[in-house]
């Protein structure tokens, strides 16, 4: 009767501890408490509510826990969460039922208990793991190797160095990462004598490649200075993988030294050889290193030539300067062309002089060059070099300039942009300096000022320029630019007039509209209606309008639009009002064959927006005849997904 | 800053395939005609195998494939109906019918001596066990993230990349593209000021608190079809459900590292990268009474606020429009980015005027081009350290896993990165390592 009574109780605790641990991944405040968890664990509870209560002794159990975890190791299916609860537990009692448990154990159990062990790192452990490196189950044995070397003090090492010498090949892996774990436990702990002889074992045996590589490290970096002789023997080993450690290693000594070793080798090895030490002297940035890597920069096989001017910026150092300039002429182009990024991303100001040298020199193709590298270094000191060039008589060089005065300028150039406008003549300077002028008035907190200032320059300029100035405030937009540009149609040049129209006409802002409309009805000519016409209706796809005005634009638009191609634009504009009127202008053009198609597309984008839109059922009722008309007008795929809106339609409409 | 990545590529591809006294780059090859035992010259292909190649690693598989000088062999996964579907994918690319199937990764490592590389798109649970067994059978290793699944996990991680001196690489690749890149050397040029704040974005979905339920018991598969032993790995056994095998173990406590785990182990290595702080963690946590740690700060030693956001917060910035953002604020200005940003946004524009230049210099300053999977491939080359190499995983994961615990133990926390432990809190400290399931221990 008494035990009926607990064991309800501790069936409601469980599910009250379940219950908690649903809601809160770690309990907390009053929720803690050992004594119940301890209860679940005595009781005949699931698997779950045990290793429930485990998880939380992990984070709270005492050593008033231990027994009853103690009990758990040899339960196939507890013996995990026992540990589970048990490896953070501070205290030797824990350590003390974990030992002991190792002689009783056997299989998976036991390798679990002995990976405790070597987390706990159990020095009074270690006689017993020492005799099982060489248990007949391989899964003790490894975890035994494993689990001395995280212990790591002297003993543990001796019985694995023991080891090794017996180690059968599957346990070889195992017993060098003890091993390995010794050597840095024991240099960790001062014991530099002891862990330089694990690793002079460990590289000198026939072990897994990776185990070798780590020995190799061990043993150089574990002595210090002297480790450069060891670290020059490597540098010499015709065996990559050796070599390759000891590259590796270099990496990490701050040893001046070890530049040294690693150039001196240079001239003995081959491509692939050379080109991994080239690496590691660019990471280790030793200036010392430069002469070397000048040289092979110069001459040799042309990917180790790569390789080490790809290094150079590296190691900033200004005697790089001159060879990578000399190399920009190298008449292989990759190499003079990976001269070139090199110098850009020399961080040193005199690579800056030598790229204003070469800008001032006279040969057309270096200073095309030299522009390169001043908008790649982003030089803005060059901006009166580059309005001097622009200005110039070199016609090679002279649109270049003024492009790179629009890359690396502000609006602060704005004035003398303007200025050396009236100076240019030819098509291609006048289309660099408008793709200048865009470019150094792109900032929007600007804008109102800059076009200002454009709009005023316009008034004053001769023809030539003042088409340049139009194309340029068509760009920038605004109330401004825009009525410079209706006052510009009243030119009497008609080159200047007829830009300001064609500018008009691509004007990108609905300000523009009604202006279009009128010339869409007024204009003499055919032609410039229609232009206007066909602006006025692109502007009606603006982001920014109301569908009530979308509407009413392509109202008027549509008493006005007579071929076909002007129909399946409006098409295209009224595609993008999600009204049932849309809907309404879009149905007549079904009958047409010349329209169907954009008429059926249009028809379908505003319905389907509709009907997944939150008046669906208010609206659904005006989409079901134009439905039934595009589903009658077209096939294929078109009419399918046209019968799939109009059942939708017919659905929310409540037919 | 592509245009440099590809010269890098066309370098590797040119130099290797053209220069005379360099071995020139073999065809696609039998993986029968490899065996090299780990020795990557600079002039050869690098041969990998998939570890679990999920959904997510079927993107990371697509990316490293179209590289040339590498090449898939073989796949290891607990389920059989994915490692045929990765089979399938791989011999189709390759145009044979390579690549051998393993289901149990200590066979597969140990038989494999062929194969320099591992991509590893497991589960959480098992990225820093398998990148340990991977590094200890001496591959390199690419895997994805959160890699470790506590503060001891990414220990391990560390110290094997180090004893055996292998290549890793973490997948955090978002430090390999261009946006996030930017506003990191804009902290390290010092254009944003002294910097004393930033923000990293977490997942706006989930919760910090994570569930230990059971979904109820299902029969268990053969071994063949599904391994749920090896499923598991070094997890708590739990009894077999298939909707954990199909994705659906987020959420739970031993699989998961919940909301702040899934976007932070990205973002919170972007913002230590950025202010110097790539091989330490946050030294503090103020807990916050939500359920995700939504505006939780923490600060570094050198004094910076990290702060943890799912999305908005009151400010110029103001929050993001993409997944995954960083914001960094100094004062002389602000940089803040996300996925899918043309460019990143900023105090000012003048800030963003030379983003060309600074990424092309960065680039030539670390020898590390803008795509995360060619950085891997440069230092297994190379063997220099990887921009996400381990210290870079676990200083930041450590962060993640502290920010977990503070909301799991709801209180302000203190943490010692040199020592690696919490301040006077025992309970927290014991939440660093989980006991890890036989046989699958480090």
């Amino acid at each position: 009767m008494y035990k009926i009574k607990v064991y309800s109780a501790v069936l409601v605790m469980m599910f009250a501890i379940l219950t908690a641990s649903s809601a809160q991944t770690i309990p907390t405040g009053s929720q803690v408490d050992e004594a119940k968890w301890i209860a679940v664990l005595k009781s005949d509870a699931s698997r779950q509510a045990k290793s429930e209560a485990c998880r939380f002794l992990a984070v709270y159990g005492t050593r008033a826990s231990v027994p009853v975890l103690a009990g758990l190791l040899a339960d196939p299916e507890l013996s995990h969460m026992a540990r589970y609860a048990m490896e953070p537990i501070p205290g030797p009692e824990v350590d003390s039922v974990l030992r002991d448990a190792l002689s009783r154990l056997e299989g998976m159990p036991l390798v679990g208990v002995i990976g405790s062990i070597g987390v706990r790192r159990d020095r009074q452990a270690v006689p017993a793991l020492a005799k099982m490196v060489n248990h007949t189950d391989p899964l003790v044995s490894q975890a035994a190797a494993r689990a001395l070397g995280t212990i790591g003090n002297a003993p543990a090492a001796e019985a694995l160095q023991s080891a090794l010498a017996d180690a059968k090949e599957i346990q070889l892996l195992h017993v060098g990462e003890g091993l390995l774990r010794c050597a840095e436990r024991l240099h960790a702990s001062g014991e530099q004598k002891r862990a330089m002889a694990i690793y002079d074992q460990l590289r000198q045996f026939e072990v897994p490649h990776q185990v070798r590589s780590g020995a190799i490290r061990g043993a150089i970096l574990s002595r210090g200075k002297d480790g450069l002789v060891l670290l020059q023997e490597y540098l010499h080993d015709e065996d990559y993988h050796r070599f390759s450690a000891a590259v590796q290693t270099a990496q990490e000594m701050s040893d001046p030294g070890v530049t040294q070793l690693l150039t001196k080798a240079l001239d003995k090895l081959d491509s692939d050889h050379k080109i991994l030490t080239i690496w590691a002297l660019g990471k280790r940035a030793d200036k010392a290193a430069v002469p070397t890597l000048l040289g092979l920069a110069k001459e040799g096989e042309k990917a180790v030539r790569q390789e080490a001017i790809q290094t150079l910026p590296q190691i900033p150092d200004a005697s790089t300067i001159p060879v990578l300039v000399a190399l920009l002429d190298d008449s292989d182009r990759e190499i003079a062309q990976t001269a070139q990024e090199s110098l850009c991303s020399l961080p040193l100001p005199e690579v800056d002089t030598a790229v204003m040298k070469m800008f001032q020199g006279g040969q057309s193709d270096k200073r095309t060059k030299a522009m390169e590298m001043i908008t790649r270094r982003r030089m803005t000191q060059a901006i009166p070099a580059l309005f001097q060039a622009a200005g110039g008589k070199d016609a090679a060089v002279r649109p270049a300039a003024i492009r790179m005065i629009g890359e690396l300028g502000s609006s602060d150039q704005l004035p003398s942009l303007l200025e050396l406008l009236n100076k240019l003549g030819q098509s291609q300077d006048l289309n660099a300096i408008e793709q200048a002028i865009r470019a150094v008035c792109a900032d929007a907190e600007t804008r109102p000022s800059n076009v200002e200032r454009i709009a005023k320059a316009a008034e004053q300029a001769e023809p030539t320029q003042k088409v340049v100035l139009l194309r340029v405030l068509r760009a920038l937009g605004g109330e401004k630019a825009l009525q410079s540009v209706r006052d510009a149609m009243k030119d009497t040049n008609t080159e200047v007039s007829t830009t300001a129209f064609r500018s008009l006409c691509s004007w990108e802002t609905p300000d523009a509209a009604q202006d279009l409309l009128n010339l869409a009805k007024s204009r003499s000519e055919a032609t410039e209606r229609l232009a206007a016409l066909r602006g006025y209706i692109r502007l009606i796809r603006d982001k920014g309008l109301s569908s009530r005005d979308k509407l009413a634009m392509c109202r008027q638009a549509s008493g006005l639009v007579e071929r076909d191609d002007e129909k399946r634009l409006l098409l295209g504009a009224l595609g993008t009002i999600n009204s049932p009127a849309a809907v309404a202008m879009i149905a007549p053009y079904l009958d047409s064959q010349a329209t169907r198609q954009e008429a059926a597309a249009a028809c379908l984008a505003v319905s389907e927006e509709l009907l997944k839109g939150q008046n669906a059922a208010s609206v659904a009722s005006r989409l079901v005849e134009p439905l039934e008309k595009t589903v009658g007008a077209t096939e294929g795929d078109i009419a399918n997904r046209a019968k799939a809106l109009l059942e939708d339609a017919k659905k929310k409409a409540g037919r | 800053m592509s245009d440099h990545a590809f010269s890098r590529r066309q370098f590797m591809k040119k130099g290797l395939l053209t220069t005379g006294g360099i071995v020139a780059l073999p065809a696609i090859v039998g993986s029968s005609a490899l065996g090299r035992d780990g020795k990557v010259l600079p002039s050869e292909r690098i041969i990998f195998g998939g570890i679990g190649i999920g959904s997510r690693g079927s993107g990371d598989l697509s990316w490293m494939m179209r590289e040339k000088d590498i090449q898939f062999v073989a796949v290891c996964d607990a389920r059989r109906e994915r490692r045929e579907d990765v089979k399938k994918r791989i011999d189709t690319w390759y145009g044979n019918n390579d690549c051998s199937m393993y289901h149990d990764i200590r066979d597969f490592l140990a038989r494999r001596a062929d194969i320099d590389a591992v991509l590893i798109a497991t589960g959480d649970r098992w990225h820093a066990l398998a990148s340990v067994l991977a590094m200890r059978a001496g591959k390199d290793v690419y895997s994805e993230k959160p890699s470790c699944m506590t503060i001891a996990e990414g220990q391990a991680v560390v110290e094997t990349a180090q004893r055996y001196q292998r290549i890793y690489q973490s997948g955090l690749q978002r430090l390999s593209e261009g946006n996030f890149t930017f506003a990191n050397e804009l902290i390290r040029l010092g254009r944003l000021g002294k910097v004393h704040t930033v923000r990293a974005h977490i997942a706006p979905w989930d919760s910090a608190e994570l569930s230990h339920e059971w979904r109820p018991a299902e029969p268990l598969p053969p071994a063949d079809e599904v391994d749920w032993d090896q499923w598991l790995g070094p997890c708590p056994w739990r009894p077999y459900n298939s909707s954990y095998v199909r994705g659906g173990w987020r959420g739970f406590y031993d699989f998961h590292t919940s909301c702040i785990g899934e976007w932070g182990a990205h973002t919170f290595g972007q913002c230590q990268v950025a202010i110097g702080a790539g091989d330490t963690s946050a030294v503090e946590y103020q807990y916050v009474k939500n359920d995700s740690g939504d505006g939780m700060v923490t600060r570094f030693a050198n004094g910076i606020r990290m702060i943890l956001n799912r999305g908005g917060w009151e400010g110029s910035a103001g929050g993001w429009k993409g997944s995954c953002g960083v914001c960094y604020e100094g004062d002389e200005g602000w940089v803040s980015t996300a996925d899918g940003y043309a460019q990143p946004e900023a105090s000012s524009p003048a800030l963003l005027a030379d983003f060309k230049k600074i990424v092309s210099d960065y680039m030539a300053r670390t020898q590390r081009p803008m795509s995360h999977v060619r950085n891997l491939f440069d230092c297994i080359r190379s063997r220099r350290q990887t921009i996400a190499n381990p210290v870079v995983m676990h200083r930041s994961m450590t962060t993640v896993h502290a920010a977990n615990i503070c909301m799991w133990l709801k209180r302000d926390m203190k943490y010692d990165p040199m020592k690696e432990e919490f301040i006077n809190d025992p309970e927290a400290n014991r939440l660093r390592s989980r006991a890890m399931r036989e046989p699958w221990i480090f």
